[in-house]
């Protein structure tokens, strides 16, 4: 999951620093935009954690998200807006409690089963934002968004200081949160999830409860989605029932495979080149949906291990000892392919 | 040895354990004891219900019918997690594991499982983790498995992935040993070997063997259970069990 | 999306909603059932096409789009639903097999994540192709003539006999699936590969026809659900999600890869929502879900699948 290699943290390192200097150089506009592509990319690291690293696809991760975002709305006054030390926590709590509620009952199930469930339990949230009240019903609502104060003293900043101050705030969240799942899958923790992502029968029989850790994965999940759904509210100080709905989670999944689901940096890739493909097919085409369906039929037709698995002719055996596939599944891929 | 094993409590024991699927009774009404320092072969034609019983001690298998008892506990039913954790340990027929990770790590995980996890550890490396790591590699050592220890365990020998699967299985440091097939394809020479470490472990542990090669199994086996259609046709020491004109005819027809 | 219109349609359309007199349970009973059958033609064909050939299709909804659209197209252009109707069964056939064909096919052993994003570009291509095709508006499809009358069922209720006839059509097409199946060649042959995929390569058959056939099929009969549908609940952008959605909670219940469970689960889910709807509207939409949840509880493998 972790660059295995000297080269590998340089080009992290230097990934960070260009991100940290998009602010500089580029119009206001693209700054926003930089911000979106951050969430979204904290939401597809997130999703991660589960598809990735412990093998479960799940399609209501969105629910988790949006929920962050409901919850910022539901507990901020209508004339001004709360701390962000208080919205982030209790955005976080919230969507951690969701997904401990909805990840007890799907991961009852294995497999397509799972899926499916936690589509429809997703879904579920979907209709009660739509159709209740609540959040200002299909259309959605505006919020006060979260000011930046600490200890009584808050940050006053211009129009134009604004979107850059949260593009930062964005970039140390998903700094952070590279960081905390790094740490995450290299202790014994993050070794059962690969386990179970391995070969979960074989988990049990050397004595693991692997609902349990599949719980706490998904929890984590849950609460880091709930990470990027408050950012969200704290840059558009908007939400809609979209935000909940499947699409979304859909969307996080692509971006994880666009970008490479073996590697932790992988999902960050994939966020921010979704991102820029988005724009880029709907100022040339106004036809986005088009453009990324097919651009997701040749990422899954061409690249099996997205753009972090384009590798050099000699990097394979490394590659696949990575990834873990066993050759055999790997030769009647390729054979399929021809 | 007669007499020690009536006086001594048994480790493990079933009493008229059953197991139906559908109307079928892959086991029924099987009795048998355990007891430490002492290896209990479990021999009987294919489709005898060897299998579907050591699944129903492994907890792989909730039974239909009967009890499984350790130490005088109840635990049928459990889920393998617990079984394992309660200390019955098994091997797989088919090799079965974490085919991707290293050698060291798959032993790892399985001492990891029954030391359990502390939240303070949550983000501390587990190639730091000491202790874990020295009982993997006191296991791997046990079986004879080493200098292979970071090498991805699917690309090992057959053999080699047989002792891993013994490894692992020790690496939770269990009672009882429940050991199905564990010779299917190795080799002689590695057979041999596999002998002195089944006597050896047989001294410490509790251990339930299936296996196909007879000649192995006389010569290893302090008592012996002979199964015909999911039950128990007769048990006793092996020259008893070898002399058993009912096993004879059911089971092991001339070889004896 | 638009949730509003992808389930309550059945009450919303009739003249009864929200009257607790005895007819108006009536009437509430036949929607249920009227929702639930057209359930079942989407929802079979999903549990098929995952107990043959192990995929996951999420575009079933897309598929069950393009039906009711086909509908709009086919009877805007004749004036005829009567034609519409075997169109899109003829039409779900040829689809199913090209996408069997030239897409599927490659699929069938690749990770789940492929097949979903997969199935999931399916959804877009479909949508922006309705939209370059058909355009974003919603629109209307006339009930045909022959059949936009009321039935008196007793005095002082009636019932649409355009329903009624969705409600007969349905359940033929279900027992047509039923003798398929069981007591069919083919149909036994479809059972033990959705038991034991290896076994049909030992029975040395054609492992790709029947792919072929089952797909053409689940096929078809979204495309025929959608064709049915159109009528009652008018057509319009993203119709196959809400119904998509509440086809996996009718495979959930009723155990993936069964049809009978699935006929069973989709009526039960039918009633459900239309009759929760009806009486309960405060939990509006949520019904289905909790008995989802109260049977994951109880058995997550399904009411009517295999106990594990």
């Amino acid at each position: 999951m972790l660059p295995e290699s000297k080269l590998g943290w340089m080009g992290l390192a230097l990934g960070a620093a260009v991100l940290a200097a998009v602010p500089l150089f580029v119009r206001p506009y693209y700054v926003e935009l930089g911000t979106y592509a951050l969430i979204a990319a904290m939401l597809a690291l997130s999703l991660n954690l589960l598809v990735g690293c412990t093998g479960l696809v799940s399609l209501g991760h969105g629910a988790f998200y949006g929920l962050a975002a409901y919850t910022v709305y539901l507990i901020t006054p209508e004339e001004h807006g709360l701390s962000l030390l208080v919205t982030l926590p209790v955005a976080v709590l919230a969507a951690g409690v969701a997904a401990l509620v909805v990840g007890a009952l799907s991961l009852r199930t294995r497999g397509f089963f799972f899926l499916m469930v936690t589509l429809a339990f997703g879904q579920m949230l979907f209709f009660l934002f739509h159709d209740t009240k609540i959040g200002g019903g299909a259309d959605g609502a505006f919020l006060a968004r979260p000011t930046l104060s600490l200890l009584g003293f808050e940050l006053e900043l211009t129009r134009r200081q604004r979107p850059v101050a949260i593009y930062y705030i964005g970039l140390v969240q998903m700094v952070a949160m590279y960081a905390g799942l790094a740490l995450l899958l290299r202790s014994l923790f993050g070794r059962v999830l690969e386990g179970i992502r391995v070969n979960e029968n074989r988990m049990q029989a050397i004595g693991y409860n692997t609902y349990r850790y599949k719980l706490a994965a998904f929890v984590i999940a849950g609460m880091l989605a709930g990470v990027a759904g408050h950012m969200w509210a704290l840059h558009r100080g908007f939400v809609n029932p979209e935000l909940v709905g499947w699409h979304r989670s859909a969307e996080a999944l692509l971006m994880i495979l666009f970008g490479g689901l073996n590697t932790l940096h992988g999902p960050i890739l994939g966020a921010l080149a979704f991102t820029g493909l988005g724009e880029v097919a709907q100022l040339l085409t106004e036809r986005k949906l088009l453009v990324e369906g097919l651009v997701i039929l040749f990422v899954v037709l061409l690249l099996p291990n997205g753009l972090s698995g384009m590798r050099l002719p000699g990097g394979w055996k490394r590659g696949l000892a990575a990834t873990g596939r066993p050759p055999a599944e790997r030769g009647a891929e390729s054979l399929r392919h021809g | 040895m007669a007499e020690s094993r009536a006086a001594s409590a048994p480790l493990l024991s079933t009493s008229a354990l059953g197991r139906n699927f559908g109307g079928l009774a892959a086991v029924r009404d099987v009795s048998i004891c355990l007891h430490q320092g002492e290896l209990h072969a479990v021999i009987g034609p294919n489709g005898a219900g060897k299998s579907t019983l050591v699944n129903l001690l492994s907890g792989h298998l909730a039974p239909t019918a009967g009890l499984i008892q350790l130490d005088g506990r109840d635990i049928s039913g459990e889920p393998a997690w617990r079984m394992t954790r309660l200390g019955i340990g098994r091997s797989f027929q088919r090799t079965n594991v974490m085919s991707s990770l290293s050698v060291l790590e798959n032993v790892r995980l399985a001492a990891q499982a029954v030391a359990g996890l502390r939240l303070s550890r949550l983000f501390t490396p587990a190639a730091r983790e000491n202790v874990l790591v020295e009982a993997a590699r006191h296991c791997l050592e046990r079986v004879g498995l080493m200098g292979v220890e970071d090498r991805p365990c699917g690309l090992l020998s057959h053999g080699e992935q047989r002792q891993l699967e013994i490894a692992m299985t020790l690496a939770a440091r269990p009672r009882v040993l429940l050991l199905d097939e564990p010779l299917a394809g190795m080799g002689p020479e590695e057979g041999e070997r596999f002998m002195h470490l089944l006597k050896d472990l047989a001294r410490e542990h509790a251990i339930l063997l299936i296996e196909h090669d007879m000649d192995f199994v006389f010569a290893v086996a302090d008592w012996m259970t002979v199964m015909v259609d999911g039950t128990v046709l007769a048990e006793g020491r092996p020259p008893a069990v070898r002399a058993n004109a009912e096993v004879q005819r059911a089971y092991l027809g001339g070889h004896a | 999306m638009c949730p509003d219109r992808c389930s309550p349609f059945a009450i919303r359309n009739s003249p009864f909603a929200h009257t607790m007199d005895v007819a108006g349970l009536l009437a509430q009973l036949l929607n249920g059932l009227q929702y639930g059958l057209l359930l079942f033609l989407i929802a079979s064909g999903l549990t098929l096409i995952f107990g043959v050939m192990g995929i996951i299709n999420l575009a079933h909804g897309s598929l069950f789009m393009v039906g009711a659209y086909a509908a709009f197209v086919v009877t805007s252009a004749t004036g005829s639903l009567w034609i519409a109707l075997p169109a899109g069964m003829l039409g779900g056939i040829i689809l199913g097999l090209l996408l069997e064909r030239f897409l599927f096919r490659y699929f069938y052993r690749r990770e789940h994540l492929d097949q979903v994003l997969l199935t999931f570009a399916l959804i877009l291509l479909f949508e922006e192709a309705r939209s370059l095709v058909v355009g974003n508006d919603f629109y209307s499809v006339p009930v045909p003539p022959a059949l936009d009358f009321s039935i008196p069922i007793t005095e002082g209720f009636s019932y649409s006999a355009y329903r009624f006839a969705v409600i007969g059509m349905c359940l033929l097409l279900a027992l047509l699936m039923f003798l398929w199946i069981e007591r069919t060649r083919l149909g036994a042959i479809i059972r033990a590969a959705a038991e034991k995929p290896e076994m049909v390569d030992v029975l040395g058959i054609d492992a790709r026809r029947i792919h072929l056939i089952v797909f053409a099929v689940g096929t078809a009969l979204a495309l025929t659900a959608g064709v049915l549908a159109a009528p009652l609940y008018s057509v319009y952008p993203n119709m196959g999600d809400g119904f998509l959605i509440i086809s996996f909670v009718v495979v959930v219940i009723g155990g993936l890869g069964s049809v009978s469970g699935a006929f069973w689960s989709a009526l039960l889910i039918g009633l459900v929502d239309t009759l929760g709807k009806a009486y309960l509207p405060v939990v509006a939409g949520l019904g289905v879900y909790v008995l989802m949840a109260a049977v994951l509880l109880w058995r997550p493998s399904g009411l009517f699948g295999p106990r594990s």
